[in-house]
């Protein structure tokens, strides 16, 4: 990091800071904003909608919390610990993240429950934006059980993935736009200029997704909107997210320069359309209820309370976040990134849902259509929880924290320094949780295992996680799997020079590739904590 | 006394960690940082212990060597403190020590129980740290207990003298007096280069005085004046080095320094073989002037005899950084490691250098990784560190090799420093949420005020 980084990344994080703080009340207001939007639409409205929601958050606290990305929500956390240097997605949510492990310690599992808890508190937002912009109370109802219902949300609300802020700042900053549009009150621009920088600088494609929504917003003014006050706060959000978009463009330059953001050059660029329709998670029924997506775009063409150029703004917001994450998207991480475009698209979908029903004739009737695009949401809960060996290591990491004796010890796990040296394997993912076992959490030195292997050291006890990670190796898509458990020779060396001594051990059934192609085809693969001594020497028990 | 023997503990106790053969049981040694409670527990100071006092100690790995002026008595009567689970012949006993005469000594009656009796009162925060050891070492330690000799090998440590020129430079030290600190420094290196940790003291002072071409020319000139001066070649060679860092303006002038570097340095082997800044500074200069074989070389004589001095592993890091990332990083684990154990033990860290490293572990692996391409990390001489293509290239364009200007240490801005601690980060959050909070306050109350008013 060189001075002039330096400075630009402590300004980004100085400028988290504040609108950290104000986001505490700015926050407070939209779900204040949006009590009272939920509750205008009357009691029987507003009971279901409670249900609805009731229901959203006893699933996200039943959900098993899951790690959204393939490991990097190790490094994720581990970044945030420090906060600088910034990670190249930015500094919003890894600042909140930051803040937090002032009060907790350093642990992803503080992530994911940050999350949960966020990702709940969206639900509300979300709803009542969604009967402001469509103007119809109902549309509330169906959009609180569209969020509280579909998978692929409860997945990412209980899981580490650094847009569930995100997502919160933005419902909140837009409720409180539209709360501005409505009454003319400068105070709710206030707040929600403050929510929505925060927002922006939570991701590299939330400027343009905030920028984009805000404008969706704005289009369904009733009122002939402040200008002189929106340009005021415009300007102050274009400055408090410009060391931001800053960092975005030396990072692009950086991966580029590195041959790592091929999904920018013109030739692949020309390609986007493909790949958004193969890539698209709205698309994808495995991922996403597709009676949602087509709710959505019934709401293009079906007159409704609004006017049509709201559902057309949103969804052009929606295509703005599909297209921009479809420049450097990957199978594996598809069913995060597309979240907000399908939280758009959600939006749009519950007002014309609320438009059809409000054209049945019986009441007892009126939910069926949400129920049926609820019913397409089945096919992705066997996706979204599919058993992975991701997950597995995650048990074993948790385990293995529990399993291992206080006092000084060095860990021994599977590092980048210990992957194969094929070209495709710098791909391999070898983040893993060392604040787990560093200090201050515990007395531990946590170490790859070349070094080791080639100059063992027996100073304090030493243990040998072997983990999934033993077993994986990046390959390209539609690649067959190697044969075997493929194990990592690594890892295999430590088995051969070393007596390891099995503390937890487990035959895992191998779930193989399920996000990312990674493992062989062996049925089951072994993992486990070991207590590592020397080959010729009595291994002493802990 | 003991306390100014602190960095010499630290690297005694941390070279046993990590010198554990293969074969190995466990033993009890002596962690850094009890300094200060061994010698109260001892009667460092004006204590008198039946009627004996102490005079000066020894710490060795496994235990110490108390020695004691007593009345009547013109031999040195020596007390050696074993770890409880010493099996040899005791002459009293406390929960963590066993307290012996050494052989030839006859200890008078009752010392040894007034020892005792002061080491109970202060054990209970004394540890012994239990590491892997050399076969047999769960036998008594050394049974037949032979004393340190009277001066240490490498050059009585234990003078009183010296001790205490030793801890006034440490104080000078701490209160960034360099200038002075390093007069006193060079005085005791002069009366004995090999105590512990002077040279290190020397060169800890010396560098930040950044010395600039006419310094440089004064520490060489002194050092040619005297050719059988040992110490003002390695001052020479040292203040070269630095200058070279910090205030060479021109490719040229780095090179020049660099090349005078290695020149006084070069003089001063093999004598200060035993230090390992000589190695680190030679051949942190070969590196720069391109010379990798020979950095290569020196930087491992430098790790081998400085094996508990983090920065040998920090320097091979920057030396190897490009041709070996790999081990580059590993290097870098290693002095995060050895900083962190400094740091448990007491010692003090900088932590703007680990917040650094770190930063470029982090930039090396996403190098590794291919998310980035390699720049210049290695501050001071960020941008001057030649390439490898250039490195290799041929010498009339080496000077073309080293750019300009040298950039001075890339300290993280205080900011950084700040910013980086979640406790502090989460206080100002707050802070700033209770700041906007009374601004919001504030302005309801003054808006309700104007509302109430009667127009």
């Amino acid at each position: 990091m060189s001075a002039a980084s330096g400075a630009l990344e402590a300004t980004e994080a100085l400028i988290a800071l504040v609108l950290l703080g104000i986001s505490v009340w700015a926050a407070a207001f939209a779900l204040r904003r949006s009590a009272s939007v939920l509750t205008d639409a009357g009691t029987s409205a507003l009971r279901l909608t409670l249900l609805a929601l009731g229901v959203g958050v006893a699933l996200r606290l039943l959900a098993p919390p899951l790690l959204a990305t393939i490991f990097i929500g190790y490094k994720q956390t581990a970044q945030a610990a420090t906060l600088l240097p910034i990670s190249h997605y930015g500094v919003g949510s890894q600042a909140l993240y930051h803040a937090l492990f002032a009060l907790f310690p350093v642990d992803h599992r503080v992530l994911i429950a940050a999350n949960t808890c966020l990702g709940i508190l969206t639900m509300p937002l979300a709803a009542a934006l969604a009967a402001r912009l469509h103007r119809d109370p109902r549309a509330a109802t169906v959009m609180a059980w569209l969020v509280a219902l579909t998978p692929l949300f409860i997945r990412n609300d209980t899981s580490e993935a650094n847009n569930v802020p995100a997502l919160f700042w933005l419902f909140g900053g837009l409720l409180l736009l539209e709360q501005h549009l409505a009454t003319r009150r400068p105070f709710p621009l206030l707040l929600a200029t403050p929510l929505l920088a925060l927002a922006a600088i939570a991701r590299p494609e939330m400027p343009l997704v905030v920028v984009a929504t805000a404008l969706a917003v704005l289009v369904s003014a009733r009122a002939r909107p402040r200008w002189p006050l929106l340009s005021v706060a415009a300007c102050l959000f274009a400055a408090a997210i410009t060391p931001h978009v800053l960092h975005i463009v030396g990072a692009i330059t950086t991966l580029r320069s590195a041959d790592s953001l091929p999904g920018i050059e013109s030739a692949e660029l020309a390609r986007l359309p493909k790949r958004l329709l193969t890539l698209a998670t709205p698309l994808k029924l495995s991922l996403f209820p597709l009676g949602v997506t087509a709710a959505a775009a019934l709401a293009l063409v079906l007159p409704g309370a609004a006017p049509r150029r709201v559902a057309w703004a949103l969804a052009l917001a929606a295509v703005i976040a599909l297209a921009i994450t479809a420049l450097d998207l990957d199978h594996a991480n598809m069913a995060r990134v597309h979240v907000p475009a399908a939280l758009l698209l959600t939006l749009i979908a519950a007002g014309a849902l609320a438009t059809v029903a409000g054209h049945i004739p019986r009441p007892a009737l009126r939910g069926l259509p949400l129920a049926l695009v609820l019913a397409t949401a089945l096919p992705s809960v066997a996706t979204l929880w599919a058993p992975t060996n991701e997950a597995a290591e995650e048990r074993l990491i948790q385990a293995a924290e529990a399993a291992l004796p206080d006092g000084e010890f060095l860990l021994l796990r599977p590092g980048s320094e210990d992957g194969r040296k094929r070209p495709q394997s710098r791909f391999t993912h070898y983040h893993f949780p060392d604040y787990l076992f560093l200090p201050p959490a515990r007395d531990a030195m946590v170490r790859p295992l070349s070094g080791f292997i080639q100059a063992p050291d027996f100073f304090v006890p030493t243990w040998f996680f072997r983990g999934m990670r033993c077993y994986a190796d990046f390959r390209p898509r539609g690649e067959p799997p190697p044969p075997g458990s493929d194990e990592l020779p690594a890892c295999r060396a430590m088995a051969e020079r070393f007596h390891l001594d099995p503390v937890i051990e487990w035959e895992l059934p191998n779930a193989g590739d399920v996000w990312i192609d990674y493992y062989g085809d062996a049925p089951t693969l072994t993992v486990g904590l070991y207590r590592v001594s020397p080959l010729d020497s009595p291994a002493e028990r802990p | 006394m003991l306390s100014g023997l602190k960095a010499r503990l630290v690297i005694a106790a941390l070279g046993l960690l990590g010198s554990a053969p293969a074969l190995a049981q466990q033993q009890l040694v002596i962690p850094p940082g009890q300094e200060r409670l061994l010698g109260a527990m001892v009667g460092q100071g004006d204590v008198e212990l039946a009627g004996c006092r102490m005079r000066r100690a020894a710490v060795q790995k496994g235990y110490v060597v108390v020695e004691y002026g007593c009345p009547g008595s013109d031999a040195a009567v020596r007390l050696v403190l074993y770890p409880p689970t010493y099996t040899g012949e005791v002459a009293a006993r406390t929960e963590k020590f066993a307290l012996a005469a050494a052989p030839g000594t006859t200890l008078p009656a009752g010392l040894a129980d007034a020892v005792a009796e002061r080491i109970k009162k202060g054990e209970r925060r004394w540890y012994w740290l239990e590491v892997q050891g050399e076969i047999g070492a769960n036998a008594p330690i050394e049974p037949t207990a032979p004393l340190p000799p009277e001066k240490a090998p490498d050059g009585a440590e234990l003078d009183p003298e010296l001790v205490a020129l030793f801890e006034r430079g440490l104080k000078l030290y701490s209160e960034k007096r360099h200038g002075e600190a390093l007069a006193l420094f060079l005085d005791l290196a002069a009366k004995n280069p090999r105590f512990g940790g002077t040279l290190g003291m020397v060169v800890a002072n010396l560098a930040p005085t950044h010395p600039d071409a006419e310094g440089v020319a004064a520490y060489t000139d002194k050092a040619d004046a005297a050719p059988d001066d040992l110490l003002a070649q390695f001052v020479a060679g040292v203040a070269a080095h630095y200058s070279a860092h910090y205030t060479a303006r021109t490719p040229e002038q780095k090179r020049a320094l660099y090349e005078t570097s290695i020149r006084y340095l070069e003089r001063t082997r093999p004598a200060f073989d035993f230090e390992p800044r000589t190695f680190i500074y030679l051949g942190v200069s070969h590196y720069r002037l391109g010379h990798q074989e020979q950095a290569e070389a020196l930087i491992e004589q430098a790790v081998t005899i400085g094996d508990q001095d983090p920065d040998a592993y920090y320097c091979r890091a920057e030396i190897m950084h490009r041709t070996n990332t790999q081990r580059a990083l590993s290097d870098l684990d290693k002095y995060l490691e050895m900083t962190e154990k400094f740091r448990a033990a007491g010692g003090w860290v900088a932590d703007t250098k680990v917040a650094r490293v770190k930063a470029m572990q982090a930039h090396l692996r996403r190098v590794e990784a291919g998310e980035e391409k390699l720049v210049d990390i290695f501050d001071p001489l960020a941008s001057d560190t030649p390439t490898g293509e250039q490195a290799l290239g041929a010498q009339p364009e080496a000077a073309a090799a080293i750019a300009e200007p040298p950039p001075l240490p890339a300290q993280p801005l205080p900011v950084e420093v700040l910013v980086r601690s979640p406790e502090r980060y989460g206080q100002l959050v707050l802070l700033a949420a209770l700041g906007f909070g009374l601004i919001l306050g504030t302005g309801a109350w003054l808006w309700r005020r104007r509302g109430a008013r009667p127009s």
